[in-house]
């Protein structure tokens, strides 16, 4: 992969599972705090949270809290890894949305 | 019990059949695995539910209940697994329990799915591409050598029936192609 290609931007499933994981969380409270945050806008599927779950585990963005303990309910935390990736990942989203309310912003103002 | 006999190389498409059916009252009890087609045993049924499928993701395929996307998907969704049939499992989640959104959100992790499909589906036909070849050669030069023998009619059986497998699957892998793309449209946009 171009080197280009890698600080590519989170996807909006990846970016509110970390955001839901600053506190111990598992599958069925992640899907809860990630639709309530984006005001019902967000849901997301199982398939998508249980791949994407794994992908970061992998990552090492987030890790398992319990391994050993219960199954059936796998609590999942963020990690330093993650939190750097999300903080980044807040800056380049402010970047955007400052860079559109400045043009945009003028484009009212004109009008 | 009504029993239909289908296949879907879509799974999309499945799903909303299924859903389909159960919207009539009919709802989907079993699937049984088979050569060309699944057998799906429906019942009538006054509750109403919301049919999922997926493929299967551990390679399990003894106690699929136990794996750990199926234990995923039904504590997290409130679902119940009803069965697994030829790499596909099927959840349901009786409506008035509540809402049980598509498996996928984000068509780039559908989109990695069918992949991951793709590439089981070319894997198993290069294998069967080896064995028709390879028996198919060996059957002609048997046959050449010796005329019809009953070794040589067997190896021609065998590699005849590795040809049939050989055309499903990549007919399967046809089917994932087209899906793929639908997909990579999807994400561009």
């Amino acid at each position: 992969m171009p080197e280009s290609f890698e600080r590519g931007a989170l996807t909006e499933a990846v970016y509110y599972i970390l955001l839901a994981l600053f506190e111990p969380n598992h599958g069925y409270g992640i899907m809860q705090q990630v639709e309530e945050m984006s005001g019902g806008r967000v849901k997301l599927g199982a398939g998508t949270l249980y791949g994407a779950l794994n992908n970061l585990v992998a990552k090492k963005w987030i890790k398992l809290l319990n391994e050993f303990g219960g199954t059936r309910k796998k609590e999942y935390i963020i990690t330093d890894i993650g939190k750097k990736a999300v903080l980044a990942e807040v800056g380049r989203l402010k970047e955007l949305a400052e860079n559109g309310e400045k043009i945009t912003g003028k484009y009212r103002e004109g009008k | 019990m009504e029993c239909y006999r289908k296949h879907f190389f879509d799974m999309e498409k499945e799903e909303k059949w299924l859903n389909e059916m159960a919207e009539k009252g009919l709802a989907l009890k079993e699937v049984k695995s088979g050569f060309l087609t699944e057998k799906y045993c429906f019942e009538e049924s006054s509750a109403k539910y919301t049919y999922r499928v997926d493929y299967s993701r551990d390679g399990a395929v003894m106690e699929e209940i136990t794996a750990p996307y199926v234990m995923f998907v039904t504590s997290s969704c409130g679902a119940e697994y009803l069965c697994w049939a030829n790499g596909r499992v099927y959840f349901r989640k009786d409506k008035e329990k509540g809402e049980f959104p598509p498996l996928y959100s984000e068509a780039k992790s559908r989109y990695e799915t069918e992949l991951r499909q793709f590439g089981g589906s070319v894997g198993i036909m290069s294998l069967l591409l080896f064995d028709v070849v390879y028996c198919g050669y060996s059957a002609i030069e048997k046959f050449l050598a010796v005329g019809v023998n009953w070794f040589s009619v067997l190896e021609a059986v065998c590699v005849l029936i590795c040809a049939a497998f050989l055309a499903i699957f990549a007919r399967k892998a046809i089917g994932s192609c087209k899906k793929m793309s639908e997909l990579k449209k999807i994400m561009k946009e």
